[in-house]
C-alpha cells in the first residue's frame, strides 16, 4: 500500500529538485524580481504576481553556488507554503514525474551541508538523483544566514 | 439547528451592545437622575434583555433581569431615586448579566449559578431599604470584571467570563454600516432594538439624524471588498499612465470617467472602515467611576467630538493606549479631594476627551486638570537611573526631561508608586501610537496634563513620495515627510559639517544629522557620485528630524500599503511594500527602523545633541545663504533665508483689502502682505504688471506670517558676507555682492520691516536707509 505523489522537478545548478505539484502554483519566465536592500542572503527580492506581492527566493544563493550570471532567462517556480506564496528562482525546468513514496529514501550523509539542511529526501532515477524539497526548511532557512 | 444558532448570535450580538450602552447610560443616570428620558432608555433596555432571555428559556438571565427591571421601575415611577449605592448595585447586575451571557456564548447554554444574593439586594433596594453588605462585594467584583473587559484583546468574546473553550463561531464578528453619513455607534443599539430610544441626550449633543436602516455586514466580506478596490486603484494606476500616452481621446476619456469612479469607489470603501471614536471611548465612563471610585477621588469625564470617524483597525490600536492614558490621569494626575480644596481647585478633577480632525489626521486630546507631570521628580529618576548626568540633566528643557517618561523601563514600580505624573507604561503608550503611524505630544503644567495623539485616518491606502536611490525607487510615507531640500555643495561642503561622526546640515539654524540612503541600503558609496546638490529628503521620527540624501524625488502617489511578507519580517527598514502603476514592486520605507539601524539614534542619545551645537564662528562664515528673487524692474536680489520660512504662490483672486493693505488668508491666520516693489527703489509698480498669481516670501515676525510679493523667485544662493554698500544709499537695498560674474542687490529686510511698522528695533538709527549690515545680522540674532 504505496501511495503515489506527483512531483515538478527543476535543475539548480547539477542538482535535480522535486517539490510536490500540489504546492506548486505556477512557473513563469522572466518574471520581473524587484531587488530589496538588505534583505536576507538568499531572498532577492519581490516580485508582483498579479497583485499579489511574493518573495522570490534566488535557489542559487540559498544553495550558496555561485550566482547565475544570465538574470534575463531566470524561471521561477512559485509555490504555496502554509497559504502564502513564495517564488524560486531556478535554472532549468524538467518533467513532472509520479512517484511512489515507499521509494523515497533519507538525505545521502554525503551531500553537501547546504543542500542537505533543505531536503526531506530522495528518489533513485535512472542515472541521477531526484531531491525533494522541505518547503518550510527552504524558507525558514533563509533567515538563518 | 444552524438557523437557531443564528438568532442565538443575534441575541448574543444584541446583548453585548445593550451591556455596552448600559454601562454608559447607569453613569451618566448618576449624574443627571433626573433625565426622564435616560431613564425610560436605561428601563427599556433591561426590559428587551428580560424578554430575549425569557424567549431563549435562559431562567437566570430573566430572573436578574427581571429584579434590575424592577428596581428601575420603581426609580421610574418616580418612588425612589437613584443615588451612588443603586448605580452600584445596578452596575453589579449589569456585569452578573454579562457574564451569564459570556458563558452561553460559551457553551450556547446558560450555565449554572446562584443569583440569589444579587436578586435579593435588588429586592431589598426596590422596597425601599437599604442594600445589606452582598452589594459592595459585587461592586469589587464589577471593578475588576470592567479592568478585564478593558484589557481584552479586540477580537475576544465579548464576555468576562473565563472561556474553557474557543465559541464555535465569535458573534461579535461584525460592524454596523449606515448609509446615514452621521450615524453614531450608540444609536445602533436602538435602531435594532424595538424601543426608540434614540433620543438619549449624549453629554457632547451629538444630533442624531434620521437614520435608514442600518445593516450589518461580516467584517470579513468588507475586508475582501477593501482589497478589491485597492487592486481596482492599482488597475487604474496602470490604465492612466497608458492613457497619457495615447493619443486616442475616446480612449483618454473614458479613463478619465473610470479615473474619477475609482476615486468615489475607493473613498466610499473607506468610509465603510471608518468608525467613531466614541466606540472606542463607550467603556471609558465606567472606567472612569470604578478606578476614581478605587482611589478615593471624584473625576468627570468630558467627551467631545466623538463622532470623528477613524479606521476600524486604528480604533483598536489606540484602544489600550487610552485606557493607560485614562488610568494614569484618574490614578496619578487628578489629586484627591482634599489636595484639590487645598490647592483651590474644583473638588472633582476632570478629564476632557476630545477629538477632532487636524491636516489629515485625527487628534485625540486627553487633558485633566490634575497636578500634572512631576518634572523635577522625573529628573531625579534619570539622574539615578544612569540615564543622564546630574549637570546635563540641569540644562535640560522641561520638554527633553518629559521625554525620559518614553524611555523604556523608565516606569519602574518605585515610578508608579512615586511619580505624582505619568511615568507608567508611557513607553508602551508611544510604541503602539508609532506602530499605526501616529505620534504622541505631552504638555504639562500645575494646571493640568495635556496628551495629544496624531494618529492617520487610514493605514491601507497612504500618500507617499517615491524616491530613487541606485537605480530603485522607494516610497517615504508622507505622514514622516518634514520637506524636500536640494542642498548646494558649492564645492566647498559648506555648511555640511561633522558632529561625533555624524554628517550634518544647517536647516534654518537647526542642526540635521544626514544618513546617506545609499551608504544605509548598501547600494554603493554616495561619495562615488560626486555631486554639486544634495537631494535631501527631511523626515521626522519618534523626535528625531534627519535628512536622507537620495539620488532623485521622483513623485507623490497613494500607495496601496502590503505586507512585505515572513522572510523581510526582519528587515525593520520598510514598513511594507506596494505595487506602482506600470506593475512594478516599490518598498515603504519605516522611517524609524532606518533611524536606529543607521545607529543614528544611539548616537544622538550619547551626545547631547541640542546642546552642544556649536554656534557658528562668526568669522569662518565667509558666505551666507540667501534666497535669490526678481522683482519687475529690478532683477537678481537677495533675501537673507534667516527671513523666508517658506514659499508659497496665490491667485490673485484670494488677496482682500484691508484698509490700505493687502491681506491674505494663510492657514488659519491673516497674512499681511507686502509688494516689495513698492519698497525698492526702481523696481516699478505691480500693478503695471497684472498676474493671475504672485509669489509670496513668507516670513514670520513674531509669530505672525509676512508675505513679501515678488516677481520670480529663483534658488537659494551662497553669497559673500563682504557686502558692499552704495552710495547714495538705494532705499530698500542694503548694498550689493557679487555671485559668480554678476552683481546681487541684499534686500534690506529690517528697513522694509519699519517702513511697514514691524520692527522691534525702532530705537535703532531706524532712519538709516543703508542699516549696516553687521548690525543687522545682530538685530537677528537678538531676536
Amino acid at each position: 500500500m504505496s501511495s503515489i505523489r506527483s512531483y515538478a522537478t527543476f535543475y539548480v545548478g547539477d542538482l535535480y529538485f522535486g517539490i510536490p505539484t500540489s504546492n506548486v502554483v505556477e512557473l513563469t519566465k522572466g518574471t520581473e524580481v524587484t531587488p530589496v536592500p538588505l534583505a536576507p542572503y538568499a531572498v532577492s527580492g519581490l516580485i508582483n504576481l498579479r497583485g499579489q506581492i511574493v518573495t522570490a527566493i534566488d535557489m542559487r544563493k540559498r544553495l550558496k553556488f555561485t550566482p547565475n550570471p544570465s538574470a534575463d532567462s531566470i524561471i521561477t517556480v512559485f509555490i504555496r507554503n502554509n497559504g502564502v506564496l513564495f517564488g524560486l528562482s531556478i535554472d532549468k525546468v524538467s518533467d513532472i514525474l509520479e512517484l511512489e513514496d515507499s521509494k523515497l529514501e533519507p538525505p545521502p550523509s554525503n551531500m553537501p551541508a547546504t543542500a542537505y539542511e533543505l531536503i526531506i529526501g530522495f528518489h533513485k532515477l535512472a542515472g541521477k538523483l531526484l531531491f525533494i524539497l522541505d518547503a518550510d526548511k527552504l524558507i525558514s532557512g533563509c533567515l538563518a544566514e | 439547528m444552524e438557523n437557531n444558532d443564528q438568532i442565538l448570535d443575534e441575541f448574543l450580538l444584541e446583548a453585548q451592545e445593550i451591556f455596552d450602552r448600559l454601562d454608559l447610560d447607569l453613569v451618566q443616570l448618576e449624574q443627571t437622575p433626573e433625565d426622564k428620558k435616560l431613564l425610560g432608555s436605561i428601563f427599556r433596555a433591561m426590559h428587551t434583555l428580560k424578554g430575549s432571555s425569557g424567549f431563549f428559556g435562559f431562567h437566570r438571565l430573566e430572573k436578574v433581569a427581571h429584579a434590575g427591571e424592577s428596581l428601575l421601575s420603581k426609580v421610574r415611577e418616580g418612588t425612589l431615586r437613584i443615588d451612588e449605592e443603586k448605580t452600584n448595585v445596578l452596575l453589579a447586575t449589569l456585569d452578573r448579566l454579562r457574564d451569564i451571557v459570556g458563558g452561553i456564548a460559551d457553551q450556547r447554554h446558560e450555565l449554572a449559578g446562584d443569583d440569589s444574593a444579587l436578586i435579593a439586594t435588588l429586592k431589598a433596594l426596590a422596597a425601599g431599604e437599604s442594600a445589606p453588605a452582598p452589594a459592595t462585594q459585587a461592586t469589587a467584583a464589577a471593578v475588576a470584571a470592567v479592568a478585564a473587559t478593558a484589557a481584552e484583546p479586540p477580537a475576544a468574546q465579548p464576555a468576562a467570563a473565563p472561556a474553557p473553550e474557543p465559541p464555535p463561531e465569535p458573534p461579535a464578528l461584525a460592524v454596523v454600516v449606515s448609509s446615514s453619513a452621521g450615524i453614531v455607534a450608540a444609536s445602533e443599539v436602538q435602531a435594532a432594538d424595538p424601543a426608540p430610544t434614540a433620543d438619549i441626550p449624549a453629554r457632547e449633543g451629538v444630533k442624531h439624524t434620521e437614520l435608514t436602516a442600518p445593516v450589518k455586514i461580516n467584517v470579513e466580506l468588507l475586508d475582501k471588498l477593501m482589497n478589491l478596490v485597492s487592486e481596482m486603484v492599482l488597475a487604474r494606476n496602470r490604465l492612466v499612465s497608458f492613457a497619457t500616452n495615447s493619443g486616442d481621446i475616446n480612449f483618454t476619456s473614458t479613463v478619465h470617467t473610470i479615473d474619477i469612479i475609482t476615486l468615489e469607489l475607493q473613498e466610499r470603501m473607506m468610509e465603510t472602515r471608518m468608525q467613531p471614536v466614541s466606540n472606542v471611548w463607550a467603556k471609558f465612563p465606567r472606567l472612569v467611576r470604578d478606578i476614581s471610585n478605587e482611589c478615593g477621588k471624584k473625576v468627570e469625564l468630558i467627551q467631545i467630538g466623538g463622532e470623528t470617524e477613524l479606521d476600524r483597525t486604528l480604533l483598536e490600536g489606540i484602544r489600550d493606549p487610552l485606557i493607560h492614558i485614562i488610568r494614569n490621569s484618574v490614578d496619578h494626575g487628578i489629586e484627591t479631594p482634599e489636595v484639590r480644596r487645598a490647592k483651590g481647585k474644583k473638588e472633582t478633577g476632570s478629564i476632557t476627551l476630545r477629538s477632532m480632525h487636524e491636516s489629515g489626521m485625527v487628534v485625540i486630546e486627553i487633558a485633566d486638570d490634575g497636578g500634572g507631570i512631576d518634572i523635577p521628580l522625573v529628573a531625579r529618576m534619570a539622574v539615578q537611573k544612569g540615564l543622564v548626568s546630574a549637570e546635563r540633566v540641569a540644562r535640560m528643557a522641561d520638554r527633553e526631561i518629559i521625554d525620559f517618561i518614553y524611555l523604556p523601563g523608565f516606569s519602574t514600580k518605585a515610578a508608579v508608586t512615586t511619580l505624582s505624573g505619568r511615568g507608567v507604561g508611557m513607553d508602551v503608550v508611544r510604541t503602539n501610537v508609532q506602530q499605526i503611524g501616529g505620534s504622541v505630544d505631552i504638555a504639562t503644567s500645575d494646571r493640568g496634563t495635556n496628551l495629544r495623539l496624531r494618529i492617520p485616518l487610514t493605514l491601507a491606502i497612504m500618500p507617499a513620495v517615491f524616491v530613487q536611490c541606485g537605480g530603485q525607487r522607494f516610497a517615504i510615507p508622507q505622514s514622516n515627510l518634514f520637506e524636500m531640500i536640494r542642498y548646494e555643495k558649492n564645492g566647498t561642503h559648506q555648511g555640511l559639517e561633522d558632529f561625533y561622526g555624524v554628517p550634518v546640515f544647517r536647516l534654518r539654524n537647526k542642526l540635521i544629522p544626514i544618513i546617506y540612503l545609499r551608504n544605509e541600503l548598501g547600494l554603493g558609496d554616495a561619495g562615488e557620485v560626486e555631486q554639486d546638490s544634495l537631494n535631501i529628503v527631511v523626515v521626522q521620527a519618534a523626535a528625531l528630524c534627519f535628512g536622507l540624501v537620495v539620488d532623485k524625488v521622483l513623485f507623490m502617489q497613494e500607495v496601496v500599503v502590503k505586507s512585505v511578507g515572513t522572510l523581510l519580517k526582519g528587515t525593520t527598514i520598510y514598513s511594507g511594500a506596494t505595487i506602482l502603476g506600470d506593475g512594478r514592486v516599490a518598498m515603504i520605507f519605516d522611517i524609524g527602523g532606518i533611524a536606529v539601524r543607521s545607529g543614528l539614534i544611539s548616537k544622538l542619545l550619547d551626545k547631547d545633541f541640542k546642546a552642544d551645537i556649536p554656534e557658528p564662528p562668526v568669522e569662518d562664515t565667509k558666505t551666507q545663504s540667501m534666497l535669490l528673487f526678481d522683482l519687475h524692474s529690478v532683477k537678481r536680489i537677495a533675501i537673507p533665508l534667516d527671513y523666508v520660512d517658506r514659499l508659497e504662490m496665490f491667485a490673485i483672486s484670494r488677496v482682500e483689502r484691508r484698509g490700505n493693505h493687502s491681506v491674505i488668508i494663510y492657514g488659519d491666520q491673516i497674512m499681511k502682505l507686502i509688494w516689495l516693489s513698492d519698497f525698492v527703489e526702481g523696481a516699478g509698480s505691480a500693478d503695471a504688471h497684472p498676474t493671475d498669481a504672485i509669489n509670496v516670501i513668507v516670513h514670520y515676525h513674531n509669530g505672525q506670517p509676512l508675505g513679501f510679493v515678488v516677481k520670480v523667485i529663483h534658488d537659494i544662493v551662497a553669497i559673500s558676507s563682504e557686502i558692499i554698500l552704495i552710495t547714495p544709499p538705494q532705499p530698500g537695498i542694503m548694498g550689493s555682492s557679487i555671485l559668480g560674474d554678476s552683481v546681487v542687490s541684499i534686500l534690506n529686510v529690517q528697513e522694509i520691516l519699519q517702513l511697514n511698522h514691524l520692527s522691534q528695533a525702532a530705537e535703532k538709527s531706524s532712519t538709516s536707509a543703508a542699516l549696516d549690515y553687521e548690525d543687522a545680522r545682530m538685530l537677528e540674532t537678538a531676536k
